[in-house]
């Protein structure tokens, strides 16, 4: 069965998915608990792909997403 | 705007006081690093459908200290970002008023502290100034010298935003942009 809220990265490590806010995935490492990242999953045809963020702008703009969902305490 | 980085670095601190400004710089780096898209550190990766938050308990209990984990992460790094637009402001202003002292005349130096002196003056001119120096950013960015966090591609003199000093170290191109807008805002003043 495939677990769809984790996910394995490029670098080898297991990520959690912690949040979704409209395409963005937030991935936190299941064994380090400062490694965090952003993605956004694409849709092409039929097939989801998890691709990095276009630029430091457009992850600026998804964690100003995940902060006022989650505001600080 | 001295005192703003001083209150920005403050408020980082508060949030991170087990860490280091190098411990704490590191992992902001890591997480645009991995977060942009590149083709070490972010490929476009094929996955089987729908990627969801887990539903049991136990994963629960583990998202709901990973989503406190990256709020507080979020508030460092958005203080970051903040605070990057006033490490970038603060740079502008000290360049701009040691080239107005060198490169312009009594008559255009006094059209410039008259235009640019006083709270209400360096408000709205930082608003603008931001403007101008995010336009020159955006026309040196399409030369495609620089990589995806700003940096100079294949230039080896070229600092890691980690090798630098500050809390909220500039990258090459803002650095660029900077030296752009000082010398177009200079030589407007000096048409006067």
């Amino acid at each position: 069965m495939i677990n769809n809220s984790v996910i394995t990265l490029e670098d080898g490590n297991t990520y959690a998915v912690i949040e979704k806010i409209d395409s963005y995935i937030y991935l936190s490492n299941i064994k380090d608990s400062n490694d965090f990242c952003v993605r956004k999953q694409v849709t092409k045809g039929d097939e989801n792909f998890l691709e990095g963020l276009d630029n430091k702008e457009e992850v600026d703009q998804a964690m100003k997403l995940f902060l006022e969902k989650h505001p600080a305490e | 705007m001295k005192e703003i980085d001083v209150t920005l670095m403050n408020m980082a601190n508060e949030h991170s006081k087990r860490m280091t400004k190098e411990e704490k710089q590191a992992i902001i780096d890591r997480f645009y690093q991995k977060s942009v898209q590149d083709e070490e550190h972010s490929k476009s990766q094929k996955i089987a459908g729908e990627l969801y938050v887990g539903r049991t308990s136990k994963f629960q209990n583990y998202v709901k200290g990973a989503v406190i984990g990256l709020t507080t992460f979020g508030v460092i790094a958005g203080i970051a970002f903040v605070g990057n637009k006033a490490e970038t402001l603060s740079n502008y202003n000290n360049q701009l008023n040691h080239e107005a002292k060198t490169e312009l005349d009594i008559d255009q130096q006094e059209v410039f502290h008259q235009e640019r002196d006083g709270i209400l003056n360096v408000v709205n001119n930082a608003m603008t100034d931001l403007d101008k120096i995010n336009e020159n950013k955006q026309s040196l960015n399409a030369t495609g010298s620089y990589d995806s966090l700003g940096n100079y591609k294949n230039n080896p003199q070229s600092s890691t935003r980690a090798e630098l000093d500050g809390l909220f170290p500039l990258s090459d191109l803002t650095k660029d942009a900077i030296d752009q807008t000082v010398n177009q805002t200079i030589e407007e003043y000096k048409s006067r």
